[in-house]
């Protein structure tokens, strides 16, 4: 046992190694202690809760031990948001529902209970009892709504401007935008080539969709078969 | 497309906006859960997470990170939940700035479900997540110059085609394929 004593004489190194050696996550990471994995790799890993919210609640974390979300190197918090989002599909198609809750808990107040850094996939169904994850809509006075919005502006903004200029691809976001229906016309008419798969293999063009994220944003609402169908009158 | 009111309200620009670029909007709701509660959400309609390519998907959560870190400083808050509800509207996460006797209370109870139905859902996760990593690997593995993009190509196929029971094969396979 470490006393209160020796604690006050430990350096925040010596206090950080202690949390890692009794952090019961590490322990499930390194093997130590059984878990059900879902999914695993070189740097995050996914396990079940086993006080489940629902069927199939799941817990995401990174493999190395960081007790808060902002202390988390970026390649790997981004490495992690991306794959939530493949989590939550998988979690949604083996539960066969369509909504999923992504819980996260910053702090013992918000209900962090863990060193380990970590937050909750938990799929969802229509009357499933799980009102407590409603967000209440309360009523206060305008300018007590209004008090921290320069505070808060300032922050995030400078914030998201040293995010985007470490992943230095401020521009490449861009691409992303959504487009109306007669850029998209311009755009089908500016590449024969894509007009060429849509009416010709649409089936196919429906896969490159998918595995395109930019691409797919683009054609996001559109009935592929409907607009091949259309292309095909248009060239006759 | 249907008709979205949120879609209307990020276009109008009427809400307090406390953060907005070409593809995400933060805005500070007017009956919010509590002082300093940020709303966050993807100017692209969508109701699924799925929906959104994955850039975007990353950027959504940093901004709600920096949501948080902002409200610890600005209000000094204790804590923060970040809640995203998926339903049919548009896609949206909340940031909600804690506080001791604040009112508010996300946390849930838990269920308890037998082993049996804990190994039954752990399979069928298994069996669905199985292929996440493995997608990104290929992406991956044509830059690293691991292997030729032609052959990456082929075990993409390979991989869609593999029948429930062969996985654990192939996963040998896979491995055995690794080692000289």
């Amino acid at each position: 046992m470490v006393s209160e004593e020796d604690l006050q004489n430990m350096s925040p190194e010596e206090i950080a190694e202690l949390q890692r050696k009794q952090c019961i996550f590490c322990k499930i990471i390194k093997g130590e202690i059984p878990s059900k994995k879902v999914f695993e790799d070189d740097k995050i890993i996914a396990i079940l809760d086993i006080n489940p919210a629902a069927k199939g609640h799941t817990l995401i974390m990174t493999k190395e031990h960081y007790p808060i979300l902002p202390v988390i190197p970026l390649d790997v918090a981004a490495h992690m948001f991306r794959t939530t989002k493949y989590l939550v599909k998988s979690l949604k198609e083996a539960m066969v529902t369509n909504s999923a809750t992504v819980f996260i808990a910053n702090g013992a107040i918000a209900g962090q209970q863990s060193p380990h850094f970590l937050y909750h996939l938990i799929p969802r169904e229509p009357d499933d009892g799980l009102d407590k994850f409603m967000i209440p809509a309360n009523e206060f006075k305008e300018e007590e709504v209004k008090q921290h919005l320069s505070a808060l502006k300032g922050k995030l903004g400078l914030m998201m401007r040293e995010y985007k200029a470490k992943k230095g691809k401020e521009g490449e976001v861009k691409q992303a935008k959504p487009i109306s229906q007669q850029d998209l016309a311009k755009f089908i008419d500016a590449n024969p080539q894509v007009r060429e798969a849509i009416i010709n293999h649409p089936e196919e063009f429906k896969k490159q969709l998918e595995a395109n994220p930019e691409l797919k944003h683009m054609f996001v609402g559109i009935n592929i078969d409907k607009l091949s169908m259309a292309l095909k009158q248009i060239k006759k | 497309m249907m008709a979205c009111v949120v879609c209307d309200k990020i276009k109008e620009k009427k809400a307090l906006i406390v953060y907005e670029d070409v593809n995400l909007i933060a805005i500070l709701p007017s009956k919010p859960a509590a002082v300093g509660h940020i709303k966050i959400m993807p100017k692209q309609h969508s109701s699924k997470l799925e929906e959104l390519g994955d850039e975007l998907v990353q950027d959504l959560f940093f901004l709600a990170n920096f949501s948080s870190a902002s409200v610890f400083e600005a209000l000094q808050a204790h804590g923060t939940n970040i809640i995203l509800n998926e339903s049919d509207n548009h896609l949206a996460i909340d940031v909600i700035p804690r506080k001791e006797n604040d009112g508010l209370d996300f946390m849930w109870k838990p269920k308890q479900l037998t082993p049996e139905e804990m190994d039954s859902v752990h399979n069928s996760i298994k069996d669905k997540a199985f292929v996440i990593g493995k997608v990104e690997q290929e992406q991956k593995e044509p830059a690293q110059e691991a292997e030729p993009v032609e052959a990456a190509e082929e075990k993409k196929e390979e991989i869609i085609k593999i029948p429930e029971e062969e996985k654990t094969n192939y996963l040998i396979k896979q491995l055995t394929d690794k080692i000289p």
